[in-house]
Parts: structure tokens; sequence; C-alpha cells
């Protein structure tokens, strides 16, 4: 099994938040930093979390989400639609890998390089996000009263 | 994902969005009125049952290609 990493250091210091690609077989998984419930809850709460905007910030140019269909990852997007079987359970995207091609890493970083370094992008802001709606969360359950 | 340009005779935008959306729901979530007029998808016009379709179904899939489209609604005033 070969593993690639696509890494980009946050200049924060700590621990790097980022997605990743494994190779196995004929099959090539991008793999979120973030689980499949955590992109729902941004999807429900912080859609705006999820996409990526262009330098005058009208226009979104990439845009992360979950899908019921089959998952993909393009220069638009990534589309999440199933679970690491790990026990982190991170969301993945599952691809194939057409059998004539003979370098995978090659073939995978020139076919979705450019839409990884974007999701890392969309992902750095996930984590402000989360903590946010979490907070929101809180407040409201605080505010329920069962009588 | 695919990039839908969606809109009408006075405005349209780009939209990112899951291919496995319908178009129905697409022009709801984005305000289209599309009980008035023709709908168009890449210039072709649509027959109603079709907008409860996916944009995948449609040969939308995200791939090279097919990655992005144009849904307009179309209305011609009378004798325009």
């Amino acid at each position: 099994m070969e593993y690639i990493f696509f890494e980009r250091a946050k200049s924060s210091g700590k621990e790097p938040v980022m997605a990743r690609i494994i190779i196995a077989g004929d099959a090539a998984i991008v793999e979120s930093a973030y689980t499949l419930e955590q992109i729902k809850t941004l999807e429900k709460y912080r859609p705006r979390a999820l996409t990526l905007l262009d330098e005058d910030g009208k226009t979104v140019v990439f845009k992360v989400g979950t899908t019921t269909g089959k998952g993909s990852i393009n220069n638009y997007g990534a589309s999440f639609d199933s679970e690491s079987r790990n026990e982190g359970r991170k969301a993945i995207i599952t691809l194939s890998i057409p059998k004539e091609v003979l370098d995978a890493e090659t073939f995978v970083e020139d076919v979705i390089g450019v839409s990884i370094i974007s999701l890392n992008r969309v992902e750095e802001q996930f984590d402000a996000a989360l903590a946010s709606v979490e907070e929101e969360r809180q407040t409201v359950r605080a505010n329920i009263t069962v009588m | 994902m695919i990039k839908v340009t969606i809109g009408n005779n006075v405005k349209r935008e780009s939209v990112i969005i899951d291919e496995n959306e319908t178009l129905r729901s697409v022009l709801e979530d984005n305000g289209i009125d599309y009980t008035m007029g023709t709908m168009n998808l890449d210039g072709c016009s649509l027959k109603a049952g079709e907008l409860n379709q996916t944009f995948k179904e449609l040969g939308y899939d995200g791939t090279p290609g097919h990655d992005k489209c144009y849904l307009l609604n179309v209305v011609k005033a009378d004798n325009a």
C-alpha cells in the first residue's frame, strides 16, 4: 500500500489540518481531516464555512459537502459520501484509478492535486466554525426546560 | 460538485452544487421562478418531468467536460 500526503502546515504551530490520499490497488481514497457528521453539522449551521471564495470575496470557487450519491472531487468541490473504517471515522471519497495507469501517484496528483489544495484551504476554516456552532448549541441546550 | 450558471432574463449567477441534487431543488434554493417561460439546460428545452431528475441523471456527473452547465428560465414577451 502506498501513501501520499499533501500537507499544508499551519502557521500557528498546531498539528496541521489536512486531507490525505490513500492509494490501494485501483482505488484512490481521499480522506478528510474531519468526520462526515462534522461536515453535515457545518452544512446545517455554517454553510459558508464549507466554501472557498475568490479574491473579491463574493464568488464561491470551491465547495465542500456531503452527498447521498457517490462521492466525487474535482476543481469545483468535494462531495463526501462515506466514512473510513478505522477509529477516526473520517469522511472519505473513493475514486477509481483506470487500469491503464502505470504511475498511480502521478495520476492522482495530476487529476486531484489542485482540488486537494483547495480542500485543505476550506478545511482550515472548520475548527473555528465547529467551535462557534458548539457554543451556540450549548446556549440553546441551556435554555431548554422540560416540564 | 458541478458549476451551474442559473438565472432568468434579468439575473444570472454561478453556484456550485452537488450533482445529485435535482434541477427543481436548485431552482428553488436560488429563488428562480420556473412556472413561466421555458426552462433551458445548456440551450435545450426541458420537459416537465426532467425538473425532478438530478444533474447526474442528465449527464452532468462532475467529470471533465460534464462539470458545468447553464440552467436558465427564458420568458418571451408577446411578439418578441
